[in-house]
């Protein structure tokens, strides 16, 4: 009798939608296949001649022509492609001749570490100061992180970069990247100050969304039974409003997902990190198009998994989609 | 606790928004980077570009306000030229891809149907590029300057605007003028023009002041990478990036185009914020 | 009365850009008892509710002083009513549906308000939550123990609220509007279980209603608000039998009507006036057939009325309150 039917019945439907989620990935993916692969080939002029420069002989124009396979139908083309790139096959880079597979390899664990730091860095300067700023809500404090957050997302991370190393060149290690293997601090050391730059905007949108939240969920009537019981403030909002108000800026961190990794590309092209960035900025130049294909490609599938383990993460923290999907 | 939600609001969002003094500020701030803009040409003190090799980094001083960079070149020149490249492209981008997304969330948002699932579905492709990395594709395909810049962002930005008015206009189907409309056999044409479209126009101005602030971002990011506006034309971006190599010695020439780049943005976003508010006056803020 | 456990006095709440919401009002609750609070809505029950524990919303803020069993606070300062809550009273609040946290499972919610007042370990304050949801009549405790919110009934949730509320045993339970949410069945129910408190354990209760049939059933006193004052207040068979202010005398033909069961239903023609409104003389008088131009004049206070309570009507000696026969509407 406590358990209502309904429950179940929802149970069944979420089931359903999270089916539906998942056939409007593969839309999207396959999408982002035919935009990918449209982009290099629907331009006018040819991608051989772009990639060789104006000074190329034709024969040699005509050779990487064909040795690209541009002279068959785009349909075939885009198929040969596609499949290739299902077996982890991204054709080979025009400039650097390697697999672009590889190449992409080497350097993505870089630019993925970076954004991952960014991100904590995020949340550990975002998290606390949405908590005080919706607290004393309309305070000093609370109006002048507004200020910081409107500045914080118009100051380009590159730029807060050059910022950052003028200001700690001196302290910390402002240039390359330093593997693990040289050590914990080393390696450590040579992040922190592009994760900062990176991760200073995006702390001001985590900051926007949780503090919205948090002010939305101190709305709430659970709230207000919690005071009515004499319930600390403090642990209101540590215990009832942020976990309530952690939902939806979950979904923010998803959608952000991406903006962060396109950040961490800017962002290492300062400190002279050999990320993802860096490779890709040198293949769009030489008009290296199957390096751009394949990094592009990559960096959005890597965008549309994060989404979609957002979406499931937040179905397994919020009870009530958990339960429902068990039941 | 419904006797306590009773309390309404009644006041008007455009006063409110007039008497705040931070919106004016804005607004006057916003107004004197569109005059560097359109007169950065006449307002230069000296030719952006003439070089002298004699009078390299050096600091300000009565002839050079901001002081010269590493090929002896005027600063605040090259700092108004570089603002109007920059608010160039960021306003070309805002205006198509408002243009673009609104005709999309039109179309999209009105007929519904297969029509609505095939262009929410491009848009949904077209959101799962990162801004910056589409146009690093798009930029390969068409080649670097400042024309692929703005075909690339355009792009990039369209989507967006057209998910925000989409779900605009859907959400002006259901109210009761429109049904009526419908209901009384007005020409569907006739209603989009006479009452969808003024009622998105709050959606729209928001819509458009946001995409030009992120506009300058991607701007600034594609010129400092040397993917967008092309030197010797100066732009806020490819401005960063040529003082970078003097930061040390020169912070100033890293420091100030930032700085312009930063200042705009801002305003930009903090107006976008305020014209929200004023469109919706009962969201948290 | 025997032993006065709350006392407010001078109780006035103000909303920002809005004005006065509820003025001048004296409440008591003697312990053991059970006082109804009935009105319309919008006429600042649950504003006086919660400003007797300071949970107004930010813009509201209340004035006057409060006496809780011989201790004094100030209404004004919210933070100065927080050693009350949840300790000496608790409250049951309108929406049993929204009133729970969403994210975290019954036992945890009710733990926690044991954690802030009673000085019991983890394995005590989880025997003592199931042991409440057993005392406020919940079937299978262990289970609703671990349930969510979500998971349970209206009524289920109720009951929930009520044991969160009873956890720390406290001596007056302010219930806003506890059945307005829930199934009539239920509503039945959720009374029982709540005059059950009162009868047996001694708990004073303030009941916030706009339902005058609870309030016969369950209360021995009754205060009848309009438009944020007190206007009328007395035993239960005083106010409901011979009511003195033609307010009152409206709301029991309204009852009155609805439980005889006639067609015709009696209801009280326009609305309470919206806060803030400037009203000279009494502010029932647009609304009453009885109201002159003395009336419309002269605001009148709370004065000791015939049949023993108090009553704020200037002509309640002149008039007579028959019954159903405020304004008519077909039903």
């Amino acid at each position: 009798m406590t358990f209502r039917p309904l429950v179940r019945a929802l149970g069944q439907g979420l089931a359903w939608r999270v089916t539906a989620k998942g056939a409007q990935t593969a839309i999207v993916l396959l999408g982002a296949t035919v935009a990918v692969f449209l982009m290099v080939h629907v331009v006018p002029g040819d991608p051989a001649r772009a990639a060789l420069g104006a000074q190329a002989s034709p024969q040699a124009v005509q050779e990487l022509h064909q040795q690209l396979g541009l002279d068959r139908p785009l349909m075939v083309q885009y198929w040969s492609w596609l499949v290739a790139a299902l077996h982890g096959d991204l054709g080979n880079s025009i400039m650097l001749t390697d697999p672009v597979t590889a190449l992409l390899a080497q350097r993505i664990g870089v630019t993925a570490e970076i954004a991952v730091f960014a991100l904590l860095v995020s949340l550990v300067l975002a998290i606390p100061a949405s908590l005080v700023s919706a607290r004393w809500r309309g305070a000093i404090a609370d109006r002048s992180a507004r200020v910081i957050v409107l500045a914080g997302i118009a100051i380009p991370s590159f730029w807060l970069a050059l910022l950052l190393i003028l200001a700690f060149h001196s302290v910390l290690p402002v240039f390359g990247y330093a593997p693990l293997s040289d050590g914990i601090w080393e390696h450590f050391s040579h992040l922190i100050l592009p994760s900062v730059a990176l991760g200073a905007g995006h702390a001001a949108l985590v900051f926007e969304i949780n503090r919205i939240g948090l002010i939305e969920a101190i709305q709430q009537e659970y709230v207000r039974t919690a005071r009515a019981h004499g319930i600390s403030e403090r642990r209101i909002f540590l215990r009832y409003a942020l976990r309530n108000a952690f939902l939806p800026t979950i979904t923010v961190i998803g959608v952000q997902a991406g903006y962060l990794l396109g950040g961490a590309m800017l962002v290492e092209t300062v400190f002279a990190i050999p990320g993802m960035g860096r490779l890709l900025i040198n293949a769009v130049t030489a008009r290296d198009y199957p390096l751009v294909q394949g990094g592009v490609l990559v960096t959005v599938v890597i965008f549309v998994a994060v989404n979609l383990l957002v979406d499931v993460s937040y179905a397994l923290i919020d009870p009530r989609i958990r339960r429902r999907i068990r039941g | 606790m419904a006797d306590v939600v009773r309390v309404s609001v009644r006041r008007g969002p455009l006063p409110r928004i007039r008497t705040d003094p931070a919106f004016a500020i804005a607004l006057f701030l916003f107004a004197c980077y569109v005059v560097v803009a359109v007169a950065a040409p006449v307002l230069v003190p000296h030719d952006p570009n003439a070089q002298q090799l004699r009078d390299i980094l050096r600091g300000p001083s009565g002839s050079h306000l901001l002081g010269t960079d590493e090929y002896g070149r005027d600063m605040l020149s090259r700092l108004l030229l570089g603002v109007r490249s920059s608010m160039v492209v960021g306003a070309v981008v805002a205006l198509i891809s408002s243009a673009g997304g609104l005709l999309l969330g039109l179309v999209s948002g009105y007929m519904r149907g297969v029509v609505d699932f095939v262009i929410s579905r491009i848009v949904d492709v077209g959101l799962a590029f990162p801004t910056l990395v589409l146009s690093l594709a798009l930029i390969s395909a068409l080649g670097v300057g400042s024309t692929s810049t703005m075909i690339a962002l355009s792009l990039g930005f369209i989507p967006f605007s057209a998910r925000v008015l989409r779900s605009a206009v859907l959400g002006l189907r259901q109210e009761g003028f429109i049904e009526s409309a419908h209901v009384t056999g007005v020409h569907p044409a006739r209603i989009v023009v006479r009452h969808v479209l003024p009622n998105l126009l709050g959606t729209l101005a928001v819509q458009t002041t946001m995409v030009f602030a992120y506009a300058l971002l991607g701007e600034a990011g594609l010129s400092f990478i040397g993917l967008g506006v092309q030197p010797p034309t100066p732009s806020l971006g490819n401005m960063i990036a040529s003082g970078q190599v003097h930061a040390l010695e020169a912070p100033g020439l890293t420091v100030a185009p930032g700085l312009a780049a930063a200042v705009i943005i801002m305003t930009l976003l903090f107006i976008g914020d305020a014209l929200r508010d004023a469109a919706d006056p009962l969201t948290v803020r | 009365m025997s032993g006065v456990l709350l006392e407010a006095s001078g109780l006035s709440v103000t909303i920002d850009r809005a004005g006065r919401a509820v003025e001048g009002v004296n409440l008591t609750v003697a312990s053991g008892e059970m006082v109804g609070l009935v009105g319309e809505s919008g006429c600042g029950k649950t504003l006086t509710a919660y400003s007797l524990l300071g949970l107004l919303p930010a813009g509201v803020r209340a004035a006057g002083e409060l006496r809780f069993a011989g201790s004094s606070y100030d209404l004004g300062t919210p933070a100065s009513l927080q050693p009350l809550r949840g300790r000496d009273v608790a409250m049951v609040s309108q929406d049993p549906l929204t009133a729970l946290n969403p994210v975290d499972r019954i036992d945890r919610q009710i733990e926690d308000v044991m954690r802030a007042h009673l000085d019991l370990n983890r394995a005590q304050r989880r025997a003592r939550a199931l042991d409440l949801l057993d005392r406020v009549g919940i079937p299978s405790p262990r289970r609703v123990a671990r349930a969510y919110p979500f998971e349970l009934s209206g009524g289920m949730r109720q009951r929930v609220l009520i044991a969160m509320a009873i956890s720390c045993g406290p001596r007056l339970l302010i219930a806003d509007e506890p059945t307005t949410a829930l199934d009539t069945t239920v509503q039945a129910q959720i009374m029982e279980l709540l005059s059950g408190l009162v009868r047996d354990e001694g708990l004073a209760m303030l009941l916030i209603t706009h339902d005058l049939g609870l309030v016969a059933q369950h209360c021995s006193r009754v205060c009848v608000m309009y438009a944020g004052e007190i206007v009328e207040q007395g035993t239960v068979e005083a106010v409901l039998e011979r009511p003195r202010h033609p307010y009152a005398g409206a709301l029991i033909d309204c009852l009155v009507s609805r439980e005889v069961g006639v067609t015709r239903l009696s209801t009280i023609e326009g609305s309470v006036p919206e806060v803030g409104a400037a009203i000279e003389g009494c502010r029932f008088a647009a609304r009453c057939r009885h109201a002159d131009d003395r009336c419309r004049a002269t605001r009148p206070t709370l004065a000791p009325a015939a049949h023993g309570g108090l009553v704020a009507c200037l002509r309640s000696e002149e008039i007579t309150l028959a019954p159903i026969d405020t304004g008519e509407a077909q039903l």
